[in-house]
């Protein structure tokens, strides 16, 4: 049988706008054990509460499983999806469940230095231990060493301004043999802050990631929205569009000025980064926020397009279309650099995380540096037409719909940036229960890790920022 | 042919902004808390080094904006650099998190002084929307007092500006 068929045989719980299965512990395991075979959904993520475990998959539409933790116990996704391990860490970290026959079991975002072991569970035990040295992953040979980058200026553009993460590299000569990043430092304990009133959570989704905070935000609606069995009005979902679009515009320039920086292209990167400053100020002067932090907002969005957004917006597209961003030099330096191959199969086959939909046909499986960058710049022009034809179809009438103050479960998704974000949320009269935020991030940090494995030193600084992994975004 | 020159020509070269002004009670205040001998050694010339001490990374993007065209963070004789032995200031964002407490004292201690640390947005001010969890300390003052403060979440290119400006201002 296969996974999607083991999936649908569960308990269909009322979730919207899919349902969401619950597995028993047999189901969940003949569930990965099915997972063996390649042929099956692709793998987006891993989470849990208190008693149970859920997995998200792509097939045809979503499916989200959910079984029973026994005995702290449930069998392990990684087994044939290595990047479920990272999931199973922080499971593990923040809840206490264990991953049986995991593919991992180190600690990740659980450092030592919380007052707390497994935060999330109802039986958190106090601790005041001493933190132990990391263990990374060894690999056999003679003559390495290995360098040690950040958590504190990781990252070339500009002195290493980035997000914090440590880099440990295994190098033989000048070439990197495994880069292993170990994540969590900017845990700031999401999930236990996300219960309460959906306004403060639609805050907090939207600083999950700074780097798709519209992605998020409007993520999170969708799922409150799905939840509440409400939509937001035309006029909001054509804004909620505008927004998404100038988001994945001016991070595609950041990125590529940050690509730009990291190979030694400095006008190049100063030219990214003006049209990336042209579009913020067009964002600003269309919805008062440069990164449109809270634009969107359950049942709608915040502001209106203020009188000249539309020209300001059109006008940064412009400036940004009159520039060649694509300079040949700096796409021969990524040629060849950077391959990954093993994530997608980690993802599934059909797996486009990589990317996220618009992109993944653009960046196929295995491209290097280059592929992924240009996937990038071919998406610049495909918003910049959304963008105008968007502005020109505003259809009139309310931003808000009124929120029940109802109670249910939802899924809802939004393209960002660097690829779907979901959100799963459960409401209880109108306030927030329960909920789970996945980001690309999660994926992205794996393809780094392998893009960078037998690269030169030198060109790993490119890999990394061609990659653009969003740390926070997994560091919950 | 003028079609044919304005081909060729450059296109005209984006200028930076007017430089915000600097805060002179700030500025007075900082100014009384250095000495002759730090004006000497760093006049109008500071290093500035970025350590997230874990936000979201909105602050960091916008961070990353100083270094560009329009801010032209190079005529306040301003520079980031990526190692705490070269940094004059330390501009701190996000909420602390425990995870990184330790990172944020030792880079610190590493730096050779006089030194400045500024903290950068709502989070490193009081922790923003990711004060009171068990993973974070609720801003930077809870392991070192901040010499200034840039409120904004995330704080405008233009503000974290004319914070270092006052910086500047009272260093000279």
């Amino acid at each position: 049988m296969t996974v999607a068929t083991l999936i649908r045989a569960g308990q269909a719980l009322p979730m919207r706008p899919w349902p969401r299965f619950l597995l028993s512990s047999e189901g969940w395991r003949a569930m990965v054990a099915a997972l063996a075979d390649q042929g099956g959904p692709a793998f987006l993520g891993l989470w849990a509460d208190a008693a149970q475990v859920h997995a998200l998959f792509l097939a045809d539409a979503p499916l989200l499983a959910s079984a029973p933790v026994e005995a702290g116990l449930y069998a392990a996704p990684s087994r044939h999806r290595p990047g479920a391990a990272r999931f199973e860490r922080m499971v593990a970290d923040l809840w206490g469940h264990v991953a049986a026959y995991g593919a991992d079991s180190r600690p990740m975002l659980d450092h030592g230095h919380w007052p707390a072991l497994h935060p999330l569970s109802p039986r958190a035990l106090p601790y005041a231990g001493t933190p132990e040295r990391t263990e990374f992953l060894a690999v056999p040979g003679v003559g390495q060493h290995t360098l040690e980058i950040g958590p504190v200026a990781v990252g070339s553009a500009g002195g290493g301004i980035g997000a914090p993460v440590h880099l440990h590299v295994i190098a033989a000569g000048s070439l990197a043999v495994q880069l292993e990043a170990r994540t969590g430092y900017a845990h700031r304990g999401c999930q236990v802050l996300l219960p309460g009133p959906l306004p403060a959570g639609a805050r907090l989704a939207a600083r999950l990631n700074g780097e798709a905070t519209v992605a998020h935000s409007t993520a999170f609606a969708h799922a409150a929205e799905a939840a509440l069995g409400i939509e937001a009005p035309p006029r909001a979902r054509a804004l909620r569009g505008i927004m998404q679009e100038l988001e994945r515009t001016a991070i595609h320039l950041a990125v590529l000025a940050s690509v730009c920086a990291a190979a030694g292209a400095r006008a190049a990167a100063l030219r990214a980064g003006s049209a990336r400053e042209g579009l913020l100020r067009a964002s600003a002067a269309a919805f008062g926020h440069r990164l449109l932090m809270d634009a969107v907002v359950p049942g709608g969005v915040a502001t209106d397009l203020a009188p000249g957004g539309a020209a300001a917006i059109l006008g940064a597209l412009d400036a940004m279309a009159a520039q060649d961003l694509t300079p040949p030099a700096v796409l021969d330096r990524l040629t060849g650099i950077g391959r990954a191959g093993r994530v997608q199969c980690a993802a599934g086959p059909a797996g486009g995380m990589e990317f996220g939909s618009p992109m993944a046909a653009a960046a196929p499986a295995g491209g290097d540096a280059a592929a992924r960058v240009r996937a990038r710049m071919q998406d610049l022009p495909r918003s910049a037409a959304l963008l105008r034809r968007a502005l020109g179809l505003l259809p009139p009438g309310p931003l808000t719909t009124a929120l029940p103050a109802g109670g249910g479960e939802g899924l809802g998704t939004a393209e960002g940036p660097h690829g779907a974000v979901w959100h799963w949320l459960r409401l209880d009269g109108g306030s927030v229960a329960d909920g789970f935020a996945l980001d690309p991030a999660w994926l992205h940090l794996m393809l780094a890790e392998d893009a960078c494995a037998g690269a030169a030193l030198a060109d790993v600084p490119v890999i990394l920022e061609s990659v653009a992994a969003a740390v926070p975004g997994m560091d919950l | 042919v003028v079609d044919v020159m304005r081909r060729w020509l450059p296109a005209p070269r984006p200028r930076p902004d007017p430089l915000p002004s600097a805060d002179a009670e700030a500025a007075g205040v900082l100014a009384a808390r250095l000495d002759g001998v730090a004006q000497v050694r760093l006049g109008r010339s500071l290093a500035l080094l970025v350590v997230s001490t874990g936000g979201c990374g909105a602050c960091e993007l916008e961070l990353r904006m100083l270094d560009g065209v329009a801010y032209g963070l190079a005529r306040l004789g301003l520079r980031f650099v990526g190692v705490p032995g070269q940094a004059d200031v330390l501009l701190a964002t996000g909420p602390l998190t425990r995870n990184m407490h330790g990172a944020l004292l030792r880079t610190w201690e590493a730096m050779p002084g006089p030194r400045w640390l500024v903290a950068v947005g709502g989070c490193a001010i009081d922790g923003g929307v990711f004060a009171g969890s068990y993973a974070t300390l609720g801003g930077i003052g809870a392991a070192l007092p901040p010499d200034l403060v840039v409120p904004g979440c995330p704080p405008t290119p233009a503000a974290v500006l004319a914070g270092l400006h006052t910086l500047v201002a009272a260093n000279t």
